[in-house]
């Protein structure tokens, strides 16, 4: 299952409260997620500060689970909403083509 | 970024090369590179290998595509060239190029090689944010790299990991060209140049671009 992550600091986080220890720690556990191919894509926000980033996963609740662990979480500082993505299925409603596909062969 | 290394005289050329760029990258600065590659629009694989590489890089060429081998040390020591060129199984781009004459089809050649529907090479550099470098003397390698080819296969062994574009350039000035320079010596008796330096700041393109990252010393 892919899904899409974005962090948000939670409201009440200080402004210093990401410190350079926490920063780094962070960065160790997003780069083993990478390596156990969980997170797949990492981009950062045009918009506003922040990343998000694209993950695989059996379940939400095992991303959920693996996602707990990041340190900034755990020190209750960060939040992730995650948001489980599946193919795209609307073109079959709305194009009659779609929904009657050319045949293979030609009869 | 202050890109502090330019300008640079063409010419300019370090006695010898500065061997603090053969160090490896660690396997967590591998993976940041990775990863932020895959922020760019690249895919990333990250292998152990060279075998791997070679296997990884196969993977992704079908038989019977067109493939253009860049001139790479990279390559070669993968034995890919070979295989790629000689195997009877790909559309060798460089065994058509090799049967052009230079002085008269040269606009021929251009553009086959400006074209192919796989290029695969190396890169000088990768930086820890996932920005690629590549530099040239002639510059015949970049224009399929840049957007000519249908897909770019890069395999870039560890020690190509670099902070910042800054460091990139200082690796490509003070490492890769004095022993680029001893390679055009030994075969074409000229010195070589940076005269055209790539970088790569983002792929639009899905897919296009992959960066096979090998965890061992590869080409320079």
């Amino acid at each position: 299952m892919k899904i899409l992550a974005i962090p948000k600091a939670v409201s009440s986080a200080s402004a210093n409260a990401f410190d350079a220890e926490l920063i780094n720690a962070e960065v160790d556990a997003v780069l083993r997620l990478y390596q156990a191919d969980v997170i797949r894509e990492i981009y950062s926000r045009s918009n506003s500060r922040g990343i998000v980033f694209f993950l695989e996963g059996d379940n939400l609740d095992e991303v959920k689970t693996l996602l707990s662990d990041l340190p900034a979480v755990q020190r209750g500082i960060l939040d992730i909403e995650l948001i489980p993505l599946a193919p795209f299925q609307g073109f079959l409603r709305t194009i009659p083509e779609a929904a009657n596909p050319i045949p293979s062969h030609p009869h | 970024m202050t890109l502090t290394k330019l300008p640079i005289p063409a010419s300019y050329i370090a006695d010898a090369p500065n061997h603090r760029f053969t160090r490896l990258a660690s396997d967590k600065e591998v993976a940041a590179a990775a990863l932020a590659l895959t922020g760019r629009g690249m895919r990333a694989i990250v292998v152990t290998t060279r075998e791997a590489a070679k296997e990884a890089a196969l993977k992704l060429i079908p038989h019977g595509s067109q493939v253009f081998t860049v001139s790479s040390k990279t390559i070669t020591q993968l034995g890919l060239a070979e295989i790629l060129n000689e195997s009877g199984q790909y559309q060798s781009v460089r065994k058509v190029l090799n049967t052009l004459d230079r002085r008269t089809q040269a606009s021929e050649m251009r553009k086959i090689a400006s074209i192919p529907e796989i290029v695969v090479g190396s890169v000088q550099a990768v930086t820890l944010d996932g920005v690629v470098l590549d530099v040239s003397m002639s510059g015949s390698q970049l224009p399929a790299y840049a957007a000519g080819a249908e897909k770019v296969i890069w395999i870039v062994g560890a020690q190509k990991v670099v902070k910042d574009i800054d460091e990139g350039l200082q690796r490509v000035y003070e490492y890769c060209l004095p022993l680029e320079n001893q390679r055009t010596m030994d075969v074409y008796g000229v010195p070589s140049e940076v005269n055209k330096i790539l970088i790569v700041n983002r792929e639009p393109k899905p897919d296009r671009i992959t960066v096979i990252l090998v965890k061992q010393n590869l080409g320079f």
